[in-house]
């Protein structure tokens, strides 16, 4: 589960520990990966870790 | 259009199998469907994860082992246990086993043939193998950036195509021998799969489809609240829109990702609803159902109202004069279309 911390204040290590340790629905997962048959959550995780720039942009407000 | 039936508790949304069967997520536990009540497998728990069907079985998926469902007897047994990090399925003959090399998002894989129960051939690659067909080997990395065809005798590349300046979006497909990529500016491009040669590039084109059956067409409506919207049917064969057209004072949201599809009608779920004004939504979710032979609309029924994104109607599915809509609350409603 996420502890509420704002992802601005966390770094790319962190959110990607976050979410490796959080329970994702398979469905959720299989949506990233239309092509894949059963793509782990591993898959994931490599995934947002290869296109962490394009997916967050962090600003300081 | 009349609600028979609620069930709770669905996990994961149903997929059409056959005349008979669908299968269904039950409290994260695959289960067999049959169109009313959910039926089980005999004496098989199968956790829910992947599954593929190939003829008249069931191939589902587990860390280091896949079952396999007789959709005949619904007997179940251990099809393969394998001790590679991934195990990739092509068909129920030949498979690859995959191993990490120490090289960042590297495999080396091996392609077996079950019959001759040996490794064939060996290859190391950034790409894995997708699920786009039971027959060529199809592979794309994880960011879909990349896809390549390999030879199944020789393990050789066939051909390679780069998406990287015009990135996939959406669901690729393969008709016929044409493989369909749908890219982030638009465009929906036919590629030979024989080849990889580009068969024709068509621009303004929606990301998603549904293939009616017993054609080859693609069709699909995206729309939003504003008024905005894109019905086409697309012939992926001669790669021409056959209908490109927009639906008058039409104020409800939908994609093709919310539809399915028969030889006769095209069915869309809607969960936001405009005024027209293009200022004012309301979370009202509806059925709708589109003629495809008129391409017009038959009807628009109004199914529930959802307090949030979360709670969304998904995709519906249609078997007979049953038509079936899981929401985000894990519901699904049954209900039955009089025609």
């Amino acid at each position: 589960m996420y502890d509420g911390s704002k992802v601005s204040s966390l770094n790319k290590t962190q959110i990607l520990n976050l979410i490796e340790n959080s329970t994702i629905p398979q469905t959720t997962i299989n949506k990233y990966f239309p092509d894949l048959i059963n793509p782990p959550k591993s898959k994931l995780i490599d995934l947002l870790d290869d296109e962490f720039n394009n997916i967050f942009k962090v600003i300081n407000l | 259009m009349r609600l028979r039936n609620k069930i709770g508790n669905i996990t994961f949304p149903i997929s059409f199998l056959n005349d008979k069967y669908f299968i269904i997520g039950v409290n994260n536990e695959f289960q067999l469907f049959d169109g009313s009540d959910v039926v089980g497998f005999k004496d098989t728990k199968i956790k829910e994860t992947g599954f593929k069907k190939i003829k008249n079985k069931l191939y589902f998926f587990d860390e280091k082992k896949i079952t396999q469902i007789d959709l005949e007897t619904l007997n179940g047994k251990v099809f393969l246990e394998f001790q590679s990090d991934e195990l990739w399925l092509l068909n129920d003959g030949f498979y690859l086993y995959a191993n990490k090399t120490t090289e960042r998002r590297e495999y080396k894989f091996d392609y077996y043939s079950k019959v001759e129960n040996r490794i064939l051939w060996s290859a190391i690659d950034k790409l894995e193998l997708t699920n786009l067909s039971n027959k060529f080997l199809i592979f794309s990395n994880l960011n879909r950036t990349i896809y390549a065809r390999y030879n199944i005798i020789s393990g050789m590349k066939i051909w390679t195509l780069d998406f990287s300046e015009n990135r996939i979006n959406g669901n690729v497909l393969l008709i016929d021998n044409v493989l369909v990529f749908p890219t982030t500016n638009q465009d929906l491009i036919g590629i030979e799969i024989e080849t990889g040669k580009e068969l024709w590039r068509l621009p303004n084109c929606n990301l998603h489809h549904q293939q009616q059956p017993n054609t080859n067409y693609l069709v699909g409506l995206a729309s939003n609240s504003f008024g905005d919207n894109f019905y086409q049917v697309i012939d992926p064969i001669s790669g021409k829109k056959l209908i490109d057209k927009k639906f008058k004072d039409f104020f409800y949201e939908t994609q093709p990702t919310l539809a399915c599809i028969t030889a006769t009608h095209y069915y869309f779920i809607s969960n936001v609803i405009g005024d027209g004004t293009g200022t004012k939504s309301e979370r009202l979710t509806h059925l709708g159902c589109i003629n495809l032979q008129t391409h017009e609309i038959e009807w628009i029924e109004k199914v529930g109202t959802t307090a949030d994104r979360r709670s969304s109607f998904q995709k519906p599915e249609i078997n007979g004069n049953k038509i079936y809509l899981l929401n985000g609350e894990q519901t699904l409603h049954i209900y039955e279309l009089e025609r």
